[in-house]
């Protein structure tokens, strides 16, 4: 009876099972296939509840023509393998290994390489993706998948992932109540992860680097980011963080470093960013008129070109409470840590360039701190709710 | 007797406190910058805009001032088989040398005290350095062409009140105008087209800022990266035609 419950089937090139479809084909439920190294072809499919195991990494080559490796049973486990060379499609999402109508899968360990899509999870639920090696040679955005794509899932724990080179690194659409947790997203042609109409996820130490926009959080509510590192995505219109009709969400921790643009908020509601650092950014904060109600906190703006640009001089209704500037200029008579002057941090080059980007090559010239400082004195220009009434004196 | 010239006028000007003045602001102004800021890339920028304002103003005030004070001299050397040519030019580059050295020392000191030599501070300095002839040029062209001292350094003003904000203000304003027009080429060929915004510029792409400067940024380091020797010849290049105006106007005057 035990040995009905945990039979192993091993293939190899010399074993009773030389492929891994008919290995899986004679298997039962809560088998576990062990797959010696060497090469395999697919596509294969999994339909009954089994571990792959690879053992020193065999690959399954899906030769450019095919999906590599499809789910469509619940409590798989696909671990130590390389899943390569799957084929590509504009008009169906072919991946390297898919996930279908699946609970409680375990992908851990693998190696990805030039898929189209690399892991697609299709309503799925309770899955954990851990530790996998994800690399594709994106060229367009149009003739590329995602690393990571989940869709309509929930439950789902992506974990110490390494993805690269694809066309968003994550990929959530419909997905909710999930974590996100110290993965490292780089060299992504659209965004590193990228969340939309997808509610009540997490978020944190993850590290975005150099992707065309670090990170966007589109059309979702109550998203938790935390502790995660957006560096380097900098370009034309790039952004570390994109904001899109969000509301209700929450960063701490965050830091910021060598974007374009470090957050953009447009359509951004009832967020709080709250001890975060943005760091030599060209603009640490940009802000729609359309976005209310949000509220920053303990933030440091250190290094950056322009602090905060809005788009609006009149109706501005977010707060500015308590951060640390390195361009302010005041001082603490009552020694209560805050500084005795209120701080505006948008400076007048920078409401200058929100409507005449050309503007910008007059950036840091004798005129642009003469008029800078003139607006100090006579505020004609500066939103009037725009103002830190507590700026920090040291950085918290 | 060319290069006696520039000795004996090097050695008038070395004896002067102008110069020693000017190493000491240059010393005092790098060092509290560095301590203040601590940070290589804002102090150096902070450098950078502090020269492009001073020197330029300096550069124009002693060099209008030694032709006034020094008129007795100069019409003593005319008296003597020297070429004027010779004479102008001679008085052109000592200004230069002596206002060259004070400002590069003063400036390169504190910063080799607290990081060494980085090509960086190196590079800064000497596109700054850039300047020097061509608003010493200026500042004697202005010093012959006008009699009266008053009229003369009232005029120097103007031209360095011109040049380091009155041009940018009128930039800034056909940017407002024509922002509705394709005008981007026009605008940085004419910004380009003053020395001190070119040089300004140029010490911004090098250290670093413009990347992160979205697309203006991107957009005229496009242009200045393929052509980095750009603000060099162009300095050379006004500054010929201001020697050739000069040598012109030197000649014609009646000492």
């Amino acid at each position: 009876m035990l040995g009905f419950v945990f039979s192993v089937i091993v293939v190899c090139s010399e074993c009773e099972f030389k492929d891994l479809q008919s290995a899986i084909n004679s298997a039962r439920d809560w088998d576990r296939i062990v797959v010696k190294s060497g090469t395999y072809k697919g596509p294969v499919t999994v339909d009954r509840r089994v571990e792959l195991i690879g053992e020193r990494e065999p690959v399954l080559d899906g030769e450019g023509k095919h999906q590599v490796l499809t789910i469509r049973a619940d409590d798989v486990r696909v671990e130590g393998f390389v899943i390569k060379n799957s084929g590509m499609s504009y008009s169906e999402d072919i991946a390297g290994l898919k996930v279908i109508n699946s609970r409680n899968c375990v992908i851990k360990n693998n190696r990805f390489l030039n898929n189209f899509f690399a892991l697609y999870l299709e309503r799925v639920s309770g899955c954990l993706v851990e530790g996998n090696n994800i690399v594709g040679f994106a060229k367009t955005e149009g003739s590329s998948g995602n690393g990571i794509h989940a869709w309509s899932s929930e439950g789902l724990i992506i974990r110490k992932n390494f993805i690269k080179g694809h066309r968003d690194g994550i990929y959530f659409e419909f997905v909710k109540d999930s974590l996100i947790e110290g993965n490292r997203s780089e060299y992504n042609l659209r965004y590193g992860l990228h969340f939309m109409f997808s509610n009540d996820d997490v978020y944190r130490n993850n590290h975005f680097y150099k992707n065309g926009a670090g990170v966007a959080v589109m059309y979702s509510r109550n998203i938790g980011m935390e502790g995660n590192i957006f560096e380097r995505n900098e370009g034309l219109a790039n952004y570390g963080l994109l904001l899109k009709d969000i509301t209700d969400s929450k960063l701490y921790k965050n830091k910021f470093m060598n974007n374009t643009h470090g957050a953009y908020l447009e359509g951004c509601n009832r967020t709080t960013f709250e001890e975060n650092l943005f760091e030599n950014n060209g603009w640490a904060v940009r802000i729609y008129a359309n976005s209310e109600d949000n509220l920053f906190r303990r933030n440091s703006f250190i290094g950056n070109a322009f602090d905060v640009s809005t788009n609006t001089l009149s109706y501005f209704r977010n707060t500015f409470e308590g951060n640390y500037y390195d361009r302010y200029e005041g001082y603490d008579l009552d020694r209560d840590g805050y500084g005795d002057l209120p701080y505006r941090p948008v400076s007048f080059i920078a409401f200058l360039f929100e409507k005449y980007p050309l503007t910008l090559i007059l950036y840091e010239s004798f005129l642009a701190r003469l008029l800078d400082a003139m607006e100090k004195l006579i505020p004609l220009l500066n939103p009037e709710a725009l103002v830190d009434k507590k700026p920090l004196m040291v950085k918290p | 007797m060319f290069a006696k010239l520039i000795k004996y006028e090097l050695y008038d000007l070395f004896k002067s406190k102008w110069i020693v003045g000017l190493f000491l602001f240059y010393l005092l102004v790098t060092y509290v910058l560095l301590e203040l800021g601590r940070d290589f890339k804002k102090a150096l920028i902070s450098h950078n805009n502090l020269s492009l304002i001073t020197l330029t103003l300096f550069s124009l005030l002693l060099s209008t001032n030694y032709l006034y004070n020094n008129k007795n001299f100069i019409e003593f050397v005319l008296t003597q088989p020297v070429k004027r040519s010779s004479l102008f030019v001679s008085l052109a580059v000592s200004l230069s040398i002596a206002i060259a050295i004070g400002f590069s020392l003063g400036s390169f000191l504190p910063f080799y005290y607290h990081f060494g030599i980085v090509p960086l501070y190196i590079k800064t300095i000497t596109f700054n350095l850039l300047l020097i002839p061509l608003f010493v040029l200026s500042g004697l062209l202005i010093a012959i062409l006008i009699e009266d001292k008053l009229k003369g350094l009232g005029l120097v003003l103007l031209l360095w009140l011109f040049s380091s904000t009155l041009y940018d203000g009128i930039i800034l304003y056909l940017i407002l105008i024509f922002s509705d027009y394709p005008v981007e080429k026009v605008l940085l060929f004419l910004t380009l087209a003053n020395p001190i915004d070119l040089i300004r510029l140029v010490a911004l792409m090098e250290t670093g800022l413009y990347e992160v400067m979205g697309f203006a940024g991107k957009w005229v380091a496009k242009y200045l990266r393929e052509l980095w020797f750009l603000p060099a010849l162009l300095s050379l290049f006004y500054t010929f035609i201001l020697l050739l105006l000069g040598l012109y106007t030197f000649r014609k005057k009646d000492f």
